[in-house]
């Protein structure tokens, strides 16, 4: 009785962490909506009369673009890093206990250095005194340095090189748990190596895939750091956008406005994985019910 | 090349990285339409050589030959050959159908076909209301069955089987053994069957392999490996046994033909039957002499004109010295050898006999399992008796000195193996 009042009843122990997210998730965001709301001020402060025209103009077609532009970052970014984190993963999770831990760290260290210095010691690998392009001159490879950052290009390279690590480490949660001996299965019903990788291999880690996808794309949708740091002035992203509306043209109601979008955005991709979850389990139950129950005698009946 | 041949192994070696052998030159052959086993402790390569025949390993020396072609260089995926996994190795995203039609779907074999094939089969293992059920949902014994038909429905030429009972409980496993073998009969495919149990072994095939370190210590029959062990290995392995060791040296038994001395460490001077279709041991080289439990017969009295400790005698009268104790087949090693033994022993035959305290009584049942111990530093002499005997004899009494007394053609004598060998009840 009282074991299922507990198992009810949401656990005291969870207060902290849900007053944490009201104080410092729920209510800035009401604050953001309340403010998209308004008019900008003729001295950049929030006049508090009503206007929904903020959003409109998100509509228009330059903020259009940077939104396109935006999606195109984060949809690649999610592309190289799934490319190259799927194998970095596999090999990690087929090595032995020892090589597992020290790979794992070696994923994990660059997190130790600071952000932004970690940015910005791209800007020296890659620039045009830098060090790949002083390498490739001296060996007369090139003959005038090649234009590395500031950049869309400087902008993948510290994309991919930050994001990295947030989809090695769900894929490698998931292929850690993997059993290798379905594909040992697969090959012996038949199987080539890449229907085994198809048919088996995927469909078993998706969810590793999906979840490190989540964690790279939306961040990456809304990244100004680094396309700020080593983009140039040349592109603008969503993030760099609203870091200017709300900084520079000091247009707080708009930025609200932006800023709304991103994380109305970013709950979309969330409720879209989810719902996708739901159904499969949704499918798996009606599977279950569909088939009949009977439960054959367990001696074992051979028809001969 | 012998048709009959379905898979043959010549001084095929595996050996891992760091120089570790697995397999050592092995060479074997099985017959079409045989159940084969692999039988032996964990870690002697059985496992290894079922890799090397599916294909999932790749031998470092000598062939292996499908119905006399090498296909050392085949993939796994090009082989006739099906493998029912450990822990099955079910795709737990497929359900039921979806499992067994793997195979057929990757041999992009018609749809139409493939639901008639993998209905058949479910059938065949009474699962076919299962075809939508999420492997999940199964019980151990019907992934099993899942595991089984999913390898047999692409009718393999081999079946291999990797200790597919492993974890079931028992009274699943018997079931499973019977339907294992039905189907083997049925379908006619040659299974190769592993495991470490060998009261499996002994009941499923037609022949097993008894490994050792990456060796084959012996191919025989369930009866062969039983009653004629090739080693004290063998003879430990399969089966509860008496194993003594010691130098040879020619001997006159009684009942007819020559025999053989071991002058045994502690338990006295043994004797056993020269098995004239065998080499006879040199004087003086290291032989075990092996006695099974069932062969071993309880006296209260000595025979007469015996001495004890080992020491054969002519037992001299028709009748044995009462009372005898029938026995059965040894625990565990199922009745697929071991013919219980009633009848006294012949006279003129010349006997072992020792004597010793009971210091354990295992009732099994049908037998009791008893241990004499000879002397404080010596491993004690296991006997079985049956139960049916044992209560027209006075109850046998701890602490309680008794005979325990074999005839010398029980004796079986086999080559020494090193002391590593396990000893398995």
């Amino acid at each position: 009785m009282n074991q299922k009042m507990s198992r009810r009843q949401p656990p005291l122990l969870i207060l902290p962490s849900l007053a944490w997210f009201i104080v410092f998730l729920i209510i800035p965001i009401g604050i953001v909506i309340l403010y998209s709301v308004r008019h900008k001020g003729a001295y950049g402060q929030v006049d508090w009369s009503l206007n929904l025209d903020n959003y409109k103009r998100a509509f228009e077609p330059i903020y259009l673009m940077i939104v396109a532009r935006s999606l195109w970052l984060a949809a690649y970014t999610t592309a190289i890093c799934l490319a190259l984190s799927y194998p970095l993963a596999y090999f990690m999770a087929r090595s032995s206990e020892g090589a597992k831990k020290a790979l794992l760290a070696l994923v994990i260290i660059p997190f130790w250095t600071n952000f932004v210095i970690r940015v910005y010691s791209l800007k020296l690998v890659l620039g045009e005194a830098g060090t790949i392009n002083s390498v490739l001159l001296k060996l007369h490879l090139i003959s005038a340095p090649l234009q590395m950052v500031d950049n869309s290009f400087g902008v993948s390279i510290g994309m991919v090189y930050n994001y990295l690590p947030f989809m090695v480490l769900p894929m490698y949660v998931a292929l850690d748990k993997f059993d290798f001996t379905l594909m040992d299965a697969a090959y012996d019903l038949g199987a080539t190596k890449t229907q085994t990788i198809i048919r088996v291999l995927l469909p078993l880690s998706l969810p590793g895939i999906v979840t490190g996808s989540l964690f790279v794309f939306i961040p990456a949708f809304g990244e100004f750091v680094i396309p700020d740091l080593l983009g140039g002035s040349q592109s603008m992203y969503v993030g760099t956008l609203i870091t200017e509306t709300f900084l520079k043209s000091r247009d707080w109601p708009f930025g609200s406005a932006l800023s709304s979008f991103l994380v109305l955005f970013a709950m979309a991709a969330f409720m879209f994985v989810l719902s996708r979850q739901a159904a499969d389990d949704e499918n798996l139950r009606r599977a279950e019910n569909t088939a009949p129950a009977p439960l054959p005698d367990t001696k074992v009946a051979l028809h001969v | 090349m012998n048709d009959q041949l379905e898979l043959e192994f010549e001084h095929v070696t595996k050996s891992f990285t760091g120089d570790r052998v697995v397999v050592n030159n092995l060479s074997f052959s099985v017959k079409k339409g045989e159940f084969f086993s692999f039988l032996g402790p964990s870690g002697c390569g059985k496992t290894t050589c079922l890799r090397m025949i599916s294909g999932l390993e790749r031998p470092s020396q000598g062939l292996i030959k499908m119905s006399g072609k090498v296909v050392n260089d085949i993939h796994p995926h090009k082989r006739n050959v099906h493998t029912v996994f450990q822990k099955y190795a079910l795709f737990p995203h497929l359900n039921v159908f979806e499992n067994v039609a793997f195979g057929l779907k990757m041999k992009k074999r018609p749809p139409a076909e493939v639901k008639e094939r993998v209905e058949r089969m479910l059938r065949m293992v009474s699962l076919q209301d299962y075809t939508r059920r999420s492997i999940q949902q199964l019980s151990g014994g019907e992934q099993q069955r899942v595991a089984l038909v999913r390898a047999l429905v692409n009718e393999p030429a081999i079946l291999l089987l990797d200790e597919p009972l492993a974890a079931l409980d028992l009274k699943l496993r018997e079931q499973m053994h019977r339907e294992l073998s039905s189907l083997q009969k049925q379908l006619g495919t040659t299974f190769i069957f592993v495991t470490h149990d060998q009261g499996e072994a002994l009941t499923l095939s037609d022949r097993v392999a008894i490994m050792n370190a990456g060796n084959i210590e012996q191919i025989g029959t369930p009866t062969e490996v039983y009653e004629q062990p090739a080693s004290t290995f063998v003879a430990r392995f399969v089966g509860t046994t008496n194993v003594f060791s010691g130098p040879a040296s020619h001997a006159t038994i009684g009942g007819g033909g020559s025999g053989v001395a071991v002058a045994t460490d502690g338990f006295g001077t043994l004797f056993a039957k020269q098995d004239e279709a065998k080499p006879r041991p040199a004087t003086g080289d290291n032989v075990g002499l092996v006695v099974r439990p069932e062969k071993i017969r309880i006296r209260v009295t000595a025979p007469a004109g015996s001495g004890h400790g080992g020491l054969g005698t002519q037992s001299s009268t028709s009748s044995a010295p009462a009372p005898a104790s029938a026995v059965t087949p040894a625990n565990g090693a199922s009745a697929a050898t071991a013919v219980p033994t009633d009848a006294p022993i012949p006279s003129g035959h010349t006997v072992n006999v020792l004597r010793g305290t009971l210091i354990e009584r295992i009732y099994f049942g049908p037998t009791t399992q008893i241990k004499l111990q000879i002397s404080d530093r010596l491993p004690p002499i296991i006997a079985l008796v049956a139960n049916q005997t044992a209560t027209k004899m006075p109850s046998l009494k701890m602490g309680d000195r008794y005979y325990a007394v074999w005839d010398a053609a029980d004796s079986i004598l086999v080559s020494s193996s090193q002391p590593t060998a396990s000893q398995s009840t």
